[in-house]
């Protein structure tokens, strides 16, 4: 084994493998960096490139590559309050807050630190877990899977900032969004409304985008060109960062673990693991009043699970040919480009070779992380820049990675009708994590429940594990209530959550009745559907009327309380003025339809310059023009879109 | 307002002018200089993924012009999205074609959310590909050891498919119906990948997989280790409505008919609509991944991307590659022999459609 481990490590230090690995760190931070690519896209485009070369160049390259991009990400998620892959949803509720605390560097001098920790040590436990891994992965099937998605749904008490009725609530809608679809279970398409776009559900970035990414847009634009850092100086630095890192070790080591068996299991899937862990993070913690506000075990635990999940991930993929997700399936592929067959044979005659992927998990963990780490001070006082000369940007940044997934139309009113509805969330007291948690379960659910129960019937039941997460949620649910009644017994009521100082019930109400009318009529239409299609979708709607009661009613006390308190002051402004960017927003895929998607985005950028930004001819045009040959470079040269071209003229094809 | 035009004006012309740096002056060939966007209907990673992004490495080198090509997945209801779009929403002009798995279960059990017809799409080439059953041995004492010691269980046993209109879900329905197994049904698993670890756990035991997905994935996670055995192969159906064996499969590995006639009797053949129904799903198989456009497409682009398909199949390069990938070789099918074979897999008896549709329990 040690021999394997040595020839392993020279497959990757030597020449040219090396420099495919760099390569690939270089490739894999742009992928990471820019939100809506990920490690899939960029496997996908760098797949090809493969076939020519010898394996260890080959894994070099792609994992090097897959590697940094849950490194990368953090980027955007900190800086911008924009996810830039959908591994570092959780990192922005207080990434962002610490950014606008005038302390970026130092989420990101955490974030890079427990990546790099916990993409190492997701290695180390892939090299460790080789021998050992079979009875585990084989003793979860589907039975195991619905139950730690109901485990996962646990967290949504943790997650719901102020109101546990409108997390719950909240929870349910992402429950019911994720049953948006055609269902292989009825065959019925279910909430399509014969829309071809929604037969294969709402896709997870335009949502996610449009949740957390728009509501920080209209926020930063409605606030005359305030930069994103609400304080004049830099806070503190990268290295306090890592000195946090260093502080809270054991809350890394535990989110990195969970990262690793996360990404270990087939079929839970990178985008719920940074939840998880975040969730972990609020739940074990004695204090929890700063998460959402900017608390630094907020970023620590999603960015080192996110990381480490990735060496997980590889288990099934090279000891079973099981990939565990469309990454690690295009993976296969690459395997079998290079005429090796997964499975027993990686782990005695090619051990080697899988050894190799270990130390490029590894090196490309250290090297994108010190990369990253150079450059993350400068990079980090663009949040002391006017927001006017950011907020064109970071929406082309939005509106492309909203399109590149799928390059649908659809996926733009996604990004705009989520972007609104994360809006209101935010200024009336909504959570929007246990949404997003909903709709990654919802699917894990019903997969589990559906397939289990045909398969074990009731015997899913007696499954040992699935009697180990049951007693796990039991507890879980009992520690919360616990520690609630103590918290109500000192008097501190106020839970944890994004949005929890925002309360406007004049905007709650509107909300909480078109929710309410929501759940009532997708119930109704869910009862016309075969059992098999319509179970699911009533385990969300059917509390979620119950739950709505009790928001409306609390809403109604609220406003009240708020008649009596204040009239229309500053806040309405800034209300309008978002309501006017939105507009202006849901301009761009008006205008696309007349002059071309490309074209579109230049005038947003344009306009926004000259009547927002205020700014001169000038600088406006030069703008505008590192903008076009921006979009033009990276959508068009680097990572090729299908644009929407004007019916008039066409630019691309 | 003169101001908001002349802004707009101005990012036009500087986006315009990022567009022309790179522009090319127009020629003769019809893809000069233009961009072929190409969809595939399953999503990245997957078998018609991998096997899409091969096959337009090669061919783009033959398509005259060599066009820019752009990859765009539209993965959804069993490929049914992609293929509605590009019947439905693409641009008739050459510029949008499909890398397809034909959807054509969707079109003959006359599922709703397919709004287009195969018989409205031109086909540019088809590769075909054959099916394998394969079963735990461990479901009979003293073991499974091929098709007829599978004739020999009397217990009832899971089998996994993906949606009760999935082609693969119909046709273990058939087949085993047909050999008189008992069995129980699971469907929607949403890969090869995860029926192949529920068969690693004994929660299901037996499913059908394609040739590609049995040589890289079924050999060696459960045939090599010993926990399952091939039984039969789809085959190649016949003019004559018969079956042969298909040339990409093992020997050892018989066709679907032969194993039923070492249940029923040497000759014997299956009622005529089930049979009828079998057929379709060989017919199928025939022409399992398409590239397509939709109809109303420019004749110069059919005709120049069909001669570049058929140079793409002649290329040593590319038949090497596909043999790595599927561990066996390509069966190509030109655009005009695929229009012929998917124009008779449509033109089905009534009661064949009846018999098959009673095969699709929701």
């Amino acid at each position: 084994m040690f021999d394997a481990a040595i020839d392993g490590l020279m497959l990757v230090i030597q020449w040219p493998a090396m420099g495919y690995l760099v390569l690939g760190v270089f490739l894999g931070m742009f992928f990471g960096a820019v939100p809506g690519l990920s490690g899939l896209v960029g496997m996908a485009i760098l797949l090809p490139f493969t076939f020519g070369l010898g394996p260890g160049e080959a894994f070099a390259f792609l994992l090097g590559m897959y590697a940094v991009t849950t490194t990368a990400d953090t980027l955007a998620s900190v800086l911008l309050g924009v996810p830039g892959t959908a591994a570092s949803q959780a990192t922005i509720l207080d990434g962002y807050p610490l950014a606008q605390r005038g302390e970026a560097s130092r989420a990101l001098g955490a974030a890079y630190t427990v990546s790099m920790i916990g993409g190492v040590l997701g290695a180390v436990f892939l090299a460790l877990s080789i021998p050992i891994v079979k009875p585990l992965i084989l003793s979860f099937a589907e039975p195991e899977f619905f139950m730690l998605a109901v485990l996962g749904l646990t967290m949504v008490g943790s997650l719901s900032g102020g109101s546990i009725y409108k997390g719950l609530a909240s929870a349910c809608l992402g429950l019911l969004l994720a049953m948006i679809g055609y269902s292989a279970f009825g065959s019925v398409a279910r909430y399509t409304f014969d829309s071809n776009y929604l037969l294969d559900g709402l896709p997870l970035v335009p949502v996610v985008l449009g949740l957390f990414a728009l509501p920080e847009m209209i926020d930063l634009a409605s606030r005359r060109g305030a930069s994103i850092s609400r304080v004049e100086t830099a806070g503190s630095g990268m290295m306090d960062g890592v000195k946090d890192a260093a502080k809270h070790w054991w809350l890394g080591l535990r989110c990195t673990a969970l990262g690793v068996y996360v990404g270990m299991l087939p079929g839970l899937g990178g985008s719920l693991v940074d939840w998880v862990a975040y969730g972990h993070a609020v739940q074990s913690a004695k204090d929890k009043s700063q998460f959402g506000k900017g608390d630094i075990r907020g970023v620590i635990a999603p960015e080192a699970a996110n990381n480490a999940m990735k060496g997980g991930a590889l288990l099934p993929t090279i000891a079973f040919a099981i990939p565990g997700s469309a990454s690690m399936a295009i993976l296969l592929s690459a395997f079998l480009i290079q005429g090796l067959e997964p499975g027993p044979a990686l782990l005695t005659t090619k051990l080697n070779i899988s050894f190799s992927l270990v130390w490029t998990l590894a090196i490309a963990n250290i090297l994108g992380a010190a990369l990253l780490m150079a450059w993350g001070k400068q990079v980090a006082k663009i949040t002391f820049l006017p927001g006017h000369y950011l907020v064109p940007a970071i929406m082309l940044f939005v509106f492309m990675g909203a399109w590149i997934g799928n390059g649908a139309f659809g996926d733009w009113i996604s990004l705009l009708i989520f972007g609104l509805i994360g809006w209101v969330m935010k200024l009336s007291g909504w959570a929007r994590p246990p949404m997003v948690l909903g709709f990654i379960l919802g699917i894990i659910m019903e997969n589990g429940l559906h397939i289990g129960m045909q398969t074990y019937s009731w015997g899913f039941l007696s499954r040992p594990i699935v009697i180990i997460i049951i007693l796990l949620i039991i507890l879980t649910m009992v520690a919360a209530w616990r520690k609630s009644e103590k918290n109500r017994a000192a008097g501190d009521v106020k839970e944890v959550g994004d949005s929890v100082d925002a309360r406007n019930p004049v905007v709650a109400l509107p909300f909480d009745l078109l929710l309410l009318v929501v759940f009532a009529g997708a119930t109704a239409i869910a009862l016309t559907w075969p059992p098999a299609a319509r179970f699911m979708p009533l385990i969300a709607t059917v509390p979620a009327l119950v739950f709505m009661v009790f928001v409306v009613l609390l809403d109604l006390r609220d406003l009240r309380a708020v008649r009596a308190e204040k009239s229309a002051g500053e806040s309405d402004g800034v209300l309008r003025r978002g309501v006017h960017f939105y507009l202006w927003m849901v301009a761009i895929p008006v205008v696309t339809l007349a002059i071309g998607q490309y074209m579109a985005l230049l005038a947003f950028v344009a306009l926004y310059l000259r009547y927002w930004g205020k700014c001169g001819w000038l600088w406006t045009a030069i703008y505008t023009a590192a903008s076009a040959v921006m979009l033009y470079v990276l959508f068009n040269l680097v990572v090729p879109v299908m644009w929407h071209e004007s019916p008039f003229f066409a630019l691309f094809n | 307002m003169q101001k908001i035009a002349s802004t707009v004006l101005s990012s036009l012309v500087l986006g315009a002018g990022a567009i022309a740096l790179s522009a090319s002056p127009a020629s003769a060939q019809f893809y000069k200089g233009k961009t072929l966007n190409v969809l595939i209907n399953y999503g990245a990673g997957g078998n018609t993924d991998v096997q899409g992004r091969s096959v337009l490495r090669f061919m783009e080198n033959y398509i005259a012009g060599k066009p820019r090509i752009v990859v765009r997945n539209m993965p959804g209801a069993g490929g049914v999205v992609a293929t509605n779009y590009l019947g439905q929403a693409a641009k008739k002009n050459g510029s949008v074609i499909g890398v397809f798995t034909i959807a054509g279960m969707a079109e003959l059990t006359q599922a709703k959310e397919l709004r287009v017809s195969h018989k409205d799409l031109i086909f540019i080439g088809a590769i075909g590909q054959q099916q394998i059953a394969h079963i735990r041995k461990d479901v009979l004492d003293g073991g499974i050891n091929n098709a007829n010691d599978f004739l020999k269980v009397t217990k009832v046993f899971k089998t996994a498919g993906h949606a009760p209109t999935s082609s693969k879900d119909v046709s273990i329905r058939l087949t085993l119906k047909l050999l008189d197994m008992k069995h129980e049904h699971v469907t929607g698993f949403k890969g090869a990948n995860s029926i192949r670890r529920a068969i690693l756990q004994n929660g299901i035991q037996y499913t059908e997989d394609s040739l590609t997905g049995y040589y890289n994935g079924v050999q060696p996670l459960l045939i090599k280790p010993g926990v399952s055995v091939p039984l039969w192969h789809v085959g190649q159906p016949t003019k004559g409505g018969g079956l042969k064996h298909a040339d990409t499969v093992a020997k050892e590995i018989p066709t679907f008919l032969d194993v039923y006639q070492a249940k029923h009797g040497k000759g014997k053949m299956p009622p005529a609509d089930a049979w009828g129904t079998y057929l379709k799903l060989a017919q199928m198989r025939q022409v399992l991944r398409v590239i397509v456009t939709p109809k109303g497409v420019p004749k110069q682009a059919v005709a120049d991307l069909r001669a570049a398909w058929m140079k793409t199949t002649k290329d040593a390069g590319y038949l090497a590659e596909y043999k790595k990938q599927n561990a066996s070789d390509l069966v190509p099918l030109s655009g005009e022999d695929a229009q012929e074979v998917v124009d008779d897999l449509l033109n089905v008896k009534p009661s064949v459609q009846k018999y098959m549709q009673s095969l699709v329990v929701r």
